[in-house]
């Protein structure tokens, strides 16, 4: 894929010929939307619109671009963008070669998809792009660090450190806030991308539904299981307030429980990640066969989660590997934009899966703004060569997602489609989308998140493996 | 009623594999329904003189089934039907019969059927069906689990109560902390998986988060971090269960390829077999619910030295007997004894049985002893002793070497006690962490993992392999050992079982397209016997090996799965380095068929000496299976 730069900034070019001017009350993205549902007069279209009009994603959306300057609409006002790039435009096989742009804002594993005769994608649909923000804890924790004049930094192991030397995601005051509002290099991208986190202080997904087709386009494995998310610092929004007792050491711990298929069911893993570049994630499974815990080590997250798979622990929200310099550089390339899949999945599905569960008969795609960061292997040893992850400039999270194998052949993408809430900026997952290029083989994960029961429902007992097992 | 279960299975089966979802949807809120259906086809091979046979054809289902009303409870009811259909096939002669009589120096045993059609005593022909694996359908074999737990609202503390199980310790393949529960070893002895081995117990097990209860700083300052205390107490105590390949006509029972064989009965000193003896097991065992035999433990769990420890406590009870004689019965008129044939059976005593098999000559008659002594004059031994069964008998029985005129067969069928009801001791810990910030290698620098686990039980009961003659104070060895007064059979001694393993996920040096580690396991085992220099039985009556000082294992496990994880070997070599036997499982799961059919192939071998426990006790057991799981 192509990536237009924007070393040489365009002049400001028309905003979508259709959009009205901004009132007080309202934003770009909120009145793009506005056209564009009543042009599409699809109810999912004006659905969303009715979330991103609510004063309270309103009022959230003008803080965030206060504190960060910019939002997606300014910088996207100010790209040389195609003008036939319009909502409502949908391209497929068919009609793709009339827009020779495609290639410079489409991923390509999602073009190669859509032009192949077998391929995972059939037809895109542009949407106005979003607005997008974090929740009200990272906004009042960011303001509230750059208020107190800290600015975290780091040392030289590439941690993460505040001034005074703590750990900047295990400090209380600093855990929840955005570090690096505007990166000045790879380092410092994968640091505000990594405090993005899962974008919530508490994750819940009851379930997650994993489907694994083999190349030739046929159902081969499904797996459903729970998964939680917690941030164990700097807490303000969801439960337990401040930090969660117990976890003083550890950032953050993601735990999954299989319950489907019936071979695997009461699998369960916990990971819980320290602050320090050179320890090892905390990483213990519980094996239903043998009734018991084995204890894992680092390296075993770079294996798939359950046969078929092509989601390891390391790819958990894309890329949740650890940082450590030594091993790893991290390069903030360029910045650009690209098509990927809007954050809507609160409100509506953005992709519609085809019958076989193996495809996408269509796709909603927004134009994002984002930088590029490389993160390369220096040992030679891991499972990737290389990862690029297109980082969005609103919400330090990424729209898209690629990694290449040892030998730097492009091996698995990702994108998503969060299921974002406008009224308070909370995010967790709807679908995911991971095709590894190499045994052609089509992975797609489809999240319920249970938003009602984080608070009291999710607890230490979803990350100590040793009670996870009996939670079903 | 058993071919009934099966016919429902059966029907279960057909309805449950058209179900076109992969688990049932309830429609409820918070409750899940699972289930599996497994047929497996067996060949056994390489059986002494039989070639192939058709070996065990295990059938399973299983449902499962959970409900969380809310966050604080959870129930669970997981029940399962377990049997063999091949006790209905061809049937299987294992070697170990009773003595032969007619055999040179009583060295041969008389061939015993797995069957019942092949059975006829009278003719030497010595049977039993293997009926009890046909269908395991006892409540205490059906309810794999029945619980609930209950979790504070403030997850200070849980409880979990119903009959479930736990498993304890770091250890794959061989037990030292997993004591918890009794195993059932009638289907494949110890060798499946070990959550498949464990019978559940009615129990009530609490888990206490100690920094929660503000009760953590003692165990901080010693350096123990988020230190948790797990008790369980256990009212419902259960032996481990196995079966005998017993061919005494009093007391028939089969376990197929997988039955403990009859021990071969022989007299070192005369170098003669024991003709003319069977058994008969009774089983002595605890309370089956009680709090005078309930099984008590304890765990405290904490993190300390970049690891996980555990501290162990456990006041249980044994799973596996020791052997006493409690008496004998002489059947007379059958010298296979076989009491539907007999003109009478004469129970005798303990001091009687004593002294029937030990009295030396001059005790019944000038030139009249025990059994011992007649079957040591009759090899030069000792002196020549006439038949103790035609002296006891006024001269109705006959010598069973030397057959007279006018006389009836009889033999004695001794009674043993099977017992359990000894209390097992044990004390350990385990401690288990990842190496990475010590070691990486490989062509991905991956880690092991260290696991280190420690038992130590005190006042282990042991039937003794050597003990004095009860009237000339000799030293006696060998199947005569058992023979004698509980009081001088049975000793007790302390063992200490330890472990270090490694686990570690390799990637295979230019196997470039390798998608997943194998993950590889190594386990070192040493098991310190104290005393075992007096001569201790590692099984009796079935391992009739003696106790090393120090016993010692390696087990190596690995898995592999290739061709994008839809084949997966998984190899488990576990070798006993000082009877030089091991045993070998492969499995290969193909998961090529979607989410429902899990298809299988297992091999199990094993090598070792005869009676050395546990892998030359199944020499004749080895097997290749074919097996096919529906779940949903």
């Amino acid at each position: 894929m192509k990536i237009k730069l924007l070393s040489v900034m365009a002049s400001v070019v028309a905003v979508l010929s259709f959009a009205p001017p901004v009132v007080a009350d309202s934003n770009q993205a909120l009145e793009d939307w506005k056209a564009f549902a009543a042009q599409s007069g699809n109810p999912d279209h004006a659905k969303w619109v009715a979330a991103i009009s609510q004063p309270e994603a309103i009022a959230l959306a003008k803080e965030w671009k206060a504190l960060r300057g910019y939002d997606a609409q300014d910088l996207i006002a100010k790209g040389n963008i195609p003008a036939d790039l319009k909502p409502g435009l949908k391209i497929s096989k068919a009609n793709a070669a009339q827009y020779p742009w495609l290639t410079d804002y489409m991923p390509k594993e999602m073009y190669d998809a859509m032009m192949a005769a077998d391929g995972w994608l059939d037809e895109i649909s542009i949407v106005p792009s979003n607005t997008y923000y974090m929740h009200k804890g990272v906004l009042a924790a960011t303001k509230a660090m750059q208020a107190k004049g800290v600015q975290p930094l780091t040392n030289d192991k590439g941690e993460l450190v505040n001034p005074d030397g703590s750990y900047t995601l295990t400090n209380g005051e600093t855990a929840n806030a955005i570090p690096f509002l505007h990166p000045k290099n790879g380092l410092e991208l994968n640091w505000s991308y990594v405090a993005h986190a899962v974008g919530t202080e508490t994750l819940f997904f009851q379930p997650i539904a994993m489907n694994a087709c083999s190349p030739d386009g046929t159902l081969d494995r499904q797996y459903k299981a729970d998964l939680w998310w917690q941030k164990f610092h700097g807490r303000n929004t969801v439960g337990v307030k401040g930090d969660i007792p117990g976890k003083e050491r550890f950032i953050e711990g993601g735990s999954i429980f299989f319950t489907e298929p019936y071979d695997i069911r009461g699998l369960a893993g916990v990971r819980q990640r320290y602050p320090e570049a050179d320890k090892d994630d905390d990483f213990k499974v519980f094996i239903p066969s043998l009734r018991r815990t084995r204890v894992l080590t680092g390296s075993d997250a770079q294996d798939p989660l359950a046969s078929g798979l092509e989601l390891t622990w390391d790819d958990w929200r894309a890329y949740w590997g650890k940082t450590d310099i030594d091993k790893i550089e991290y390069k903030m390339v360029g910045e650009g934009f690209v098509l990927a899949s809007p954050e809507v999945g609160y409100v509506y599905d953005s992709a519609k899966l085809a019958e076989s569960q193996c495809k996408w008969t269509s796709m909603d795609l927004e134009f994002r703004p984002l930088w590029i960061l490389e993160i390369t292997d220096k040992t030679g040893k891991y499972m990737y060569s290389k990862r690029t992850s297109w980082v969005d400039k609103e919400n330090y999270y990424m729209q898209y997602h690629m990694t290449y194998d040892p030998r730097g052949n492009p091996l698995r993408n990702w994108d998503d489609s969060r299921s974002w809430r406008p009224f308070d900026g909370d995010a967790q997952w709807r679908h995911v989308t991971v095709y590894n290029t190499v045994n052609k083989r089509f992975n797609t994960l489809f999240m319920t998140p249970n938003w009602d029961d984080r608070a009291t429902g999710v607890t230490d007992e979803q990350f100590d493996v040793d009670q996870l097992r009996d939670y079903q | 009623m058993k071919i009934l279960h099966r016919y429902v299975l059966l029907a279960l089966g057909v309805g449950a594999m058209s179900l076109p979802v992969s688990a049932l949807d309830t429609g409820i809120d918070n409750f899940t329904l699972n289930g599996r259906l497994r047929q497996g086809y067996s060949v056994a091979y390489d059986l002494e003189g039989q070639g192939n046979q058709n070996g065990p054809a295990s059938y399973l289902a299983e449902i499962k089934s959970s409900y969380t009303p809310n966050r604080n409870l959870t129930f669970i009811g997981n029940f399962w039907l377990r049997g063999d259909w091949s006790p209905d096939w061809d049937p299987l002669d294992v070697q170990a019969g009773i003595v032969d009589p007619f055999s040179p120096g009583f060295s041969g045993t008389l061939p015993m059927t797995l069957h019942e059609d092949r059975c006829n005593p009278s003719m030497g022909s010595f049977c039993s069906d293997t009926d009890e694996l046909k269908t395991l359908g006892e409540a205490e074999d059906v309810i794999r689990e029945l619980s609930v737990k209950y979790r504070d609202p403030k997850r200070r503390y849980t409880m979990k109560f119903g009959k479930f199980q736990r498993g304890w310790g770091q250890s794959d393949g061989l037990r030292l902390l997993d004591v918890l529960h009794a195993q059932d070893l009638r289907e494949r002895f110890a060798f499946k998986d070990s959550d498949e081995l464990r019978i559940p117990a009615l129990m009530l097990a609490t888990d206490f988060n100690l920094k929660k209860l503000g009760m953590a700083a003692p165990f901080e300052a010693l350096g123990m971090r988020r230190p948790t205390l797990e008790f369980n107490f256990v009212p419902e105590v259960f032996h481990s269960k196995f079966i005998i390949n017993n061919p005494t006509p009093s007391d028939p029972s089969s376990g197929g390829i997988f039955g403990l064989p009859f021990p071969r009965l022989f007299d070192p000193k005369s170098g003669l077999g024991l003709v003319g003896l069977g058994a008969n097991l009774h089983e002595n065992t605890p309370d089956n619910i009680s709090f005078k035999d309930a099984e008590y433990s304890m765990r405290l769990k904490f993190e300390t030295l970049g690891g996980e420890g555990t501290i162990n406590l456990f006041y249980g009870m044994q799973d596996l007997p020791v052997v006493k004689l409690t008496g004998a019965n002489v059947v007379v008129g059958d010298a296979f004894n076989n009491p539907a044939n007999a003109l009478a059976v004469v129970p005798v005593d303990l001091a009687t049985t004593m002294a029937a098999i030990w009295a030396p000559v001059g005790t019944f008659g000038p030139t009249t002893g025990g059994y011992l002594p007649f079957l040591r004059g009759l090899t030069g031994a000792g002196p020549f002793s006439n038949s103790p069964l035609a002296a006891l008998t006024g001269g109705l029985c006959f010598d069973p070497t030397n057959p007279l005129p006018n006389t009836v067969g009889c033999s004695v069928t001794a009674n043993f006690d099977l017992d359990y009801d000894y209390r097992q001791k044990m004390v350990g810990f385990s401690f288990a962490r990842d190496l990475g910030d010590m070691m990486a290698f490989g062509p991905k620098s991956t880690s092991p993992t260290l696991r280190l686990e420690v038992a130590y039980e005190i006042d282990k009961p042991f039937n003794r392999s050597t003990v004095r003659n009860p009237f000339d104070g000799s030293v006696e060895t060998g199947s005569p050992a058992l023979v004698v007064d509980p009081s001088d059979a049975i000793v007790e001694s302390d063992v200490i079982s330890t472990m270090i393993g490694f686990d570690y996920p390799l990637w295979i040096p230019g196997w470039e397209k390798q998608q997943k580690s194998i993950f590889t396991s190594f386990q070192f085992f040493n098991i310190y016997t104290k005393d075992a220099d007096k001569g201790l039985l590692s099984q009796a009556p079935y391992g009739f090996t003696e106790v090393e000082d120090n016993q010692q294992y390696t087990t190596f496990l690995w898995n592999a799965p290739i061709m994008g994880e839809a084949l997966i070997l998984e190899g488990l070599l576990i070798k006993d380095l000082d009877n030089q036997g091991y045993f070998y499982r492969q499995r290969v799961d193909f998961q090529f068929f979607g989410n429902s059919w899990r298809p299988r192939l297992e091999w199990m071998h094993f090598d070792g000496e005869p009676e050395s426990a546990p892998y030359g006790i199944f020499e004749n057991s080895d097997f290749v299976e074919f097996s096919l799981t529906y779940q949903f």
